[in-house]
């Protein structure tokens, strides 16, 4: 069985600058880390290890060269192979050019079984790239996935959240599920597994190394989004004191609270 | 002269620290009630990061003295007397591999860096603690056995090892050649414990005596030869003095980053506390001295690793072990003031590093006695003080 790990490296800090032209992370303004929801998907992968026999784990990323100390990172968890597609074509790619740049790899890679992926990234939180990845491969998906089973070596049972429960679907593999951080609490790598991680080299592949991949579909060309504008949200603290009856008062609150798209 | 840590060592840092702020720092607390909890020193041996710098093929890691004081540091910036505990509890393995025979470092180093058994190191006593010749412990020969008498005191694990490195006369006429290492299994009869002791700081760690009414033990239990103890305890108390000095500069490293918080986010007089002058200027001592501290305790490593038997490191290791002392109170003090009433108080842990500080210029060696095996050295005499 082969499970393949998307991760994505994302700044530590919440007081991450913009850059004020281009509206993207500056990620030199802060150190980087494996998305949280990604290591809940690197240690299930690793579950999964010592569940079943002859598990292959590869994991991998898209990003600036930076984005090897993520891998490196991963494998001191005891993930088999890493993988960076870095590349300047790649760069300024929105969820959708990312998916299929991601897929492309993925294909290249080959025989897969299972890809796991975090729920969404902490920086952007879209949740589209793991979805993505699925409609990229064609390949069944489940999103919000807090447990996993294994019935057979091709079948799982799997829990997804909802807002007020969770569903449990049988997924035939090969699939995409995407994680949240209930599946699992990661656990401290050995520093024995992280030596070795140590010495394990990290394939580096550029968008001329990836098969027929269209230029078109990605990096800034790849990328139908355009982020208008990006701000911190100030707050305002405008009191209004509503008077009169009680039941007016009510209506009035009522028809403020519609004014402002809260009901 | 490369001052980095190599990427190996940045990883081990980082896996001890996670462990650290993880496991340990929740804890803290309940840990000066009850004790340390032991499963959690198990734990540390599952992650392998005990025990490194010991052969791989008994499971250690094959790494220099380095990686050690990383781990004592890391552990002591979030609870100090954990550190000492789970330290103590392979420092008995170092001497097993140093001296010992194949057939006890399979007995005890293997199962010991599996964190199935652990270890104590005895040498104080009641009335000998830097004055080591005084020790009234005896290991004597009777036939094909030996028979240990005496006791020892502030001995950390004491009940909780598994098995006790102690030392003691076997002929106190010879002085120096007349001391002898020996393995004591809890359990062996005659062989008991007292209480843990209640401690001002540090009271997280079983510190506690140990006593020996007629305990037979096998001649297979002594290390080396009878009348070679001496050597193994000169070769041993240089890491000795290092770890503690690691252990302190992980505690400096707690207040120091406690205070620098605290600084930013109070405010007196319509500003930060770290806009005033004389913060500053205390900052600026604190941060530079403990620098300086650990450096020196690098420094030891890289001696130790080259020779243990360095004249430059019997020098060195006492200078760490005093200044990293003195530096750890100076800095526990400097932070708990910044503080103010909110650093005397259990609120916050800058009284507990007070505390814990206080030891590092007591145990393993006070400040004095590390002062004058330094100005010993330094004045070109040879004279063994312990």
């Amino acid at each position: 069985m082969k499970v393949i790990v998307c991760i994505k490296q994302v700044p530590e800090s919440t007081e991450v600058k913009l850059d004020p032209k281009s509206y993207t992370l500056d990620r030199s303004s802060s150190k980087g880390i494996i998305n949280p929801f990604d290591v809940n998907a690197v240690e299930e992968a690793m579950r999964i290890t010592e569940k079943l026999e002859n598990v292959e784990t590869i994991v991998i990323s898209m990003g600036p060269p930076s984005a090897e100390e993520a891998l490196k990172e991963a494998l001191t968890y005891g993930l088999n192979a890493a993988y960076l597609l870095s590349d300047k074509a790649f760069a300024g790619a929105d969820t959708l050019a990312t998916a299929y740049t991601l897929a492309k790899a993925i294909e290249k890679i080959g025989n897969y079984d299972l890809i796991l992926c975090g729920k969404q990234a902490i920086d952007g939180d879209t949740a589209q790239v793991g979805p993505g990845i699925a409609e990229n491969l064609n390949l069944t998906q489940v999103t919000n996935v807090k447990k996993i089973d294994f019935l057979d070596e091709k079948t799982l049972r799997v829990e997804s959240e909802l807002e007020d429960g969770y569903k449990v679907i049988e997924v035939k593999l090969p699939a995409v599920l995407t994680v949240t951080k209930e599946i699992n609490i990661p656990r401290i790598p050995s520093f024995k597994t992280a030596r070795l991680a140590l010495k394990k080299p990290i394939t580096k592949w550029a968008a001329q190394d990836l098969d027929n991949i269209d230029k078109s579909k990605i990096g800034m060309d790849g990328s139908p989004t355009t982020v208008i504008k990006v701000e911190t949200p100030t707050i305002q603290k405008n009191t209004v004191f509503l008077k009169g009856t009680p039941s007016q008062i009510a209506s009035d609150l009522i028809q403020k609270l519609k004014e402002r798209y809260f009901i | 002269m490369d001052f980095s840590f190599t990427e190996e060592q940045q990883t081990l840092k980082k896996i001890v620290r996670e462990f650290a702020e993880k496991k340990l720092a929740p804890h803290v607390r309940e840990f000066e009630e009850k004790g340390i909890d032991y499963d959690l020193v198990r734990e540390l041996y599952k992650l392998g990061v005990m025990g490194l710098s010991l052969p791989s093929k008994y499971g250690g890691g094959d790494t220099g003295f380095l990686e050690s004081i990383i781990v004592m540091e890391e552990l002591a910036r979030i609870c100090p007397a954990f550190t000492m505990a789970a330290n103590d509890t392979w420092a008995g393995a170092v001497v097993v591999n140093s001296f010992g025979k194949v057939s006890q470092k399979k007995k005890y180093i293997i199962p010991n860096l599996k964190g199935e058994i652990f270890s104590s190191f005895a040498t104080t006593e009641a009335g000998a603690g830097s004055d080591t010749f005084s020790m009234k412990t005896t290991i004597i020969p009777d036939g094909d056995a030996f028979i240990v008498n005496g006791s020892k005191a502030w001995i950390t694990n004491a009940s909780v090892a598994d098995y006790y490195i102690i030392w003691g006369y076997t002929d106190k006429s010879k002085r120096t050649r007349g001391f002898t290492t020996a393995i004591l299994d809890k359990g062996m009869k005659g062989f008991s414990f007292g209480k843990k002791e209640d401690l001002c700081g540090f009271r997280a760690s079983f510190t506690g005596s140990l006593y020996f009414d007629n305990v037979r033990i096998p001649a297979e239990n002594i290390i080396g030869s009878p009348g070679d103890g001496f050597l193994h305890l000169m070769t041993l108390l240089d890491a000795g003095r290092v770890a503690m000095a690691s252990i302190a500069n992980g505690i400096s490293q707690a207040a120091l980053e406690t205070a620098i918080t605290y600084v930013k986010q109070r405010e007196q007089f319509g500003r930060p506390l770290a806009d005033f002058q004389s913060i500053r200027m205390t900052l600026a001592d604190m941060w530079t001295e403990l620098e300086a501290s650990k450096l020196i305790s690098y420094k030891c490593a890289y001696l130790a690793d080259k020779n243990p038997m360095d004249e430059e490191l019997i020098k060195l290791a006492s200078s760490a072990k005093y200044y990293a002392s003195e530096v750890a109170m100076k800095i526990a003090t400097d932070a708990l003031q910044m503080c103010g009433s909110m650093g005397y108080s259990k609120e916050m842990l800058l009284e507990k590093y007070f505390r814990d500080a206080k030891f590092m210029s007591i145990g393993e060696g006070t400040t004095q006695i590390q002062k004058l095996i330094l100005a010993s050295r330094i004045l070109g005499s040879k004279k063994v003080i312990l």
